[in-house]
């Protein structure tokens, strides 16, 4: 029973991942032929506010980077705290892509990496779980 | 080699009037526009020109029909009249003489025009044209190098259409009707996509038809604070020169990139004084011309060379210019440097540019002249298309370049040279042309979206605005002094002026067929001057706002 929310938000946000698919192939419009094959592994997931019994918080930055790779994504969480991803390559292991967020008066607690399953390519669910900052003391 | 072609001299007599003064004064000449269809007529725009001048100067009539050009803009002397307004032309070809301290005079009457598709833009060719976005969005393509009245006249069938379009593909980018040049190295041409715009056409042009099949539609002409306006272009002496990038400086000369020959250009706009400096060409077998055109701190002119390679610096003060080139081991028959800013280049010695084959940013250090790859793109999917293009650097010289090709605006981090890529909210948008702002806002425009739009660098958030107008198609935004946000293209033949804090907007009409790349705002007149080549026609065009 614990898990069903989980597995509706789940649900959710893959429908919005697959709905969304075709903004990240989008490009161009030239008469040279785009090559949308090598595109690697989706990213989805939700930010959520871990003081709030895991209520989704909207408009979060949300970047995704590649470990030692000096390239990294920054994008928005939607009003309804959902993300999605599919800006890397296929032969990215998706291992190497670190998905962090941030909320102004929060901090990540952690992230919560779920693969879809073991099929080169599966989508992979990273949720941010935010914690509230404590304000700092004022000073003396 | 310098070479100078000056033919100020007997040019005096048009540009020893004042410019920006007395327009409260006593008219130099005045009239009234009407047609039997509307009566007294708005929105049109009144052109006059003086044989062997290379200066026309245009206002647009009010809201009863009544147009003046001021005192102090037009000698004395006999003008030949012109006029713009959709669906109608001059009745009858009209002069006027013009004396000193008297107000001329002369009415224009108009009549329906005979020829209506000989006077729509290309953005009202999109609008008219039946078909899917999808069908329509290659041919904006098309602009860079002529309008889409070219298109649409056309008789070729779909099949005939494809051959033309291989063809097409074998043209250099820096190519116009008066000079087209050819690529070295041929670009890759789906057949599949290919067929599908050739398809598409045949539908929408003279190939099946006497007449469109389809009703032409057009948008309406000037109204209001949109008719507050003088307007004066500036024919250059050469219909090949095609000015890409236009810049001010501080002298108040008017600087540009010629597009398609090895020239820099420079106008003076106080005595019309026109002079062109020419730079060697490091290949001559390769087109010519250069595209952006940016000053650093110095007061010194950069030019990326296209497919010359490489960059090139103008010292205004020695009328000397410097090339860097590209080393062998990154020189390819298809390198292209299209895009370059050396605006902060005295932080750290560096000025950026890019490759367009490789779609690469480069980095050249100005001391040794060396350059360094930098890929923006590592581990994105390959067959993509990005293309990194209009680039703006922060106080510390990193890098915000706009993916053309694609949707995001990067940054390089000028120490580590990490990238961060930032999606546009809008997908597909393709930035194109940018501004910094003194704030840290990053100001541009998104061409395939026809919206403006603002990133600020600081919050890392996005702001957009669509373009009053459908297919407009920005190209280039400047921000000026009063937090107004200036736009302009290749299609619609209007300069957008945008309160970016209200979203109110006003678009002004240019009086001729106006191909716009680069645009500037000079913040020294009030109201402010909006600059821009007319890259297609050989003219420079300053509009000023009366309001």
């Amino acid at each position: 029973m614990k898990r069903a929310p989980g597995l509706i938000t789940f649900g959710v946000a893959l429908a919005l991942l697959l709905a969304g698919s075709s903004r990240a192939l989008a490009g161009g419009s030239g008469l040279d032929e785009p090559d949308n094959t090598d595109v690697g592994t989706p990213f989805f997931g939700i930010v959520k506010d871990l003081d709030a019994r895991g209520r989704a918080i909207p408009d979060a930055k949300v970047t995704a980077s590649l470990k030692g790779g000096n390239t990294s994504f920054v994008m928005r969480a939607d009003a309804q705290g959902h993300f999605r991803f599919t800006g890397f390559a296929k032969d990215v292991d998706p291992n190497t892509v670190e998905i962090a967020c941030t909320v102004d008066g929060y901090k990540l607690e952690r992230t919560v990496r779920r693969k879809l399953s073991n099929d080169p390519g599966a989508p992979v669910e990273v949720d941010c779980l935010m914690a509230k900052q404590q304000a700092a003391p004022p000073p003396k | 080699m310098t070479f100078r072609n000056i033919f100020a001299c007997a040019l005096v007599l048009w540009f020893a009037l004042p410019a920006g003064t007395a327009v409260a004064q006593t008219p130099a000449l005045t009239g009234e526009v009407t047609s039997t269809q509307e009566g007294a007529m708005e929105g049109v725009l009144v052109s006059a020109h003086a044989e062997g001048s290379p200066l026309t100067i245009t206002v647009v009539s009010d809201a009863h029909g009544h147009y003046a050009f001021p005192a102090g803009r037009l000698a004395a002397g006999t003008y030949t009249l012109t006029i713009r307004a959709v669906g109608y032309e001059l009745a009858a070809p009209v002069t006027a003489d013009v004396a000193a301290g008297h107000a001329a005079a002369a009415d224009l009457r108009l009549r329906p025009a005979a020829d209506l598709a000989a006077q729509l833009t290309s953005t009202e060719w999109l609008i008219s044209m039946p078909g899917t976005a999808e069908q329509k969005r290659p041919l904006i393509e098309c602009m860079s190098c002529h309008t889409l009245e070219r298109v649409a006249r056309s008789t070729y069938t779909a099949d005939q259409f494809v051959g033309v379009l291989a063809r097409m593909e074998n043209y250099a980018n820096n190519s116009t009707t008066q000079h087209p040049q050819l690529r070295v190295v041929k670009r890759e041409m789906s057949e599949p996509l290919a067929h599908a715009l050739a398809d598409y056409v045949a539908t929408i042009n003279l190939s099946g038809h006497k007449k469109w099949p389809y009703p032409l539609k057009t948008l309406p002409r000037p109204h209001g604070r949109a008719t507050h306006v003088i307007i004066t272009e500036y024919a250059l002496p050469r219909a090949t020169i095609a000015p890409h990038d236009v810049r001010r400086d501080a002298q108040g000369f008017v600087w540009y990139s010629n597009f398609v020959e090895p020239y820099l250009g420079r106008l003076d706009p106080k005595t019309g004084a026109h002079t062109e400096f020419r730079y060697e060409m490091p290949r001559p077998n390769f087109p010519t011309g250069a595209l952006a055109l940016e000053p650093d701190q110095d007061g010194n002119w950069w030019l990326s060379m296209m497919f010359q390679s490489g960059l090139i610096r103008f010292d205004p003060r020695t009328e000397k210019f410097h090339y860097f080139p590209l080393p062998p081991d990154m020189r390819t028959d298809a390198s292209q440097q299209s895009l370059l800013m050396p605006g902060r280049a005295q932080v750290d010695g560096k000025v950026w540019t890019n490759d367009v084959s490789t779609h690469e940013i480069l980095r050249l250090d100005v001391a040794s002249g060396r350059y360094e790859r930098i890929d923006p793109f590592r581990g994105l999917p390959k067959g993509r298309r990005h293309s990194p293009y209009g680039m703006a650097v922060d106080a510390t010289n990193d890098l915000y370049f706009m993916d053309f090709g694609d949707e995001s605006v990067g940054r390089v981090d000028a120490k580590t040279l990490a990238t961060t890529l930032y999606p546009t909210p809008t997908p597909r948008s393709r930035p194109r042309r940018c501004m910094m702002d003194e704030a840290g806002h990053l100001w541009f425009a998104e061409f395939a979206a026809n919206k403006v739009a603002m990133f600020d660098t600081k919050t890392e958030d996005f702001k957009e605005w669509d373009a009053p107008t459908p297919h407009t198609y920005p190209y280039d935004v400047y921000l000026d002094r009063s937090g107004t946000l200036w736009s302009a293209g290749m299609s619609s033949d209007r300069v957008l002026r945008l309160d970016p804090a209200s979203g109110q907007s006003i678009e002004y009409l240019l009086p001729h067929q106006t191909n716009i790349r680069r645009i500037f705002i000079d913040d020294t007149t009030t109201p402010v001057t909006f600059w821009a080549g007319n890259n297609h026609h050989a003219s420079i065009l300053k509009l000023e706002p009366l309001d």
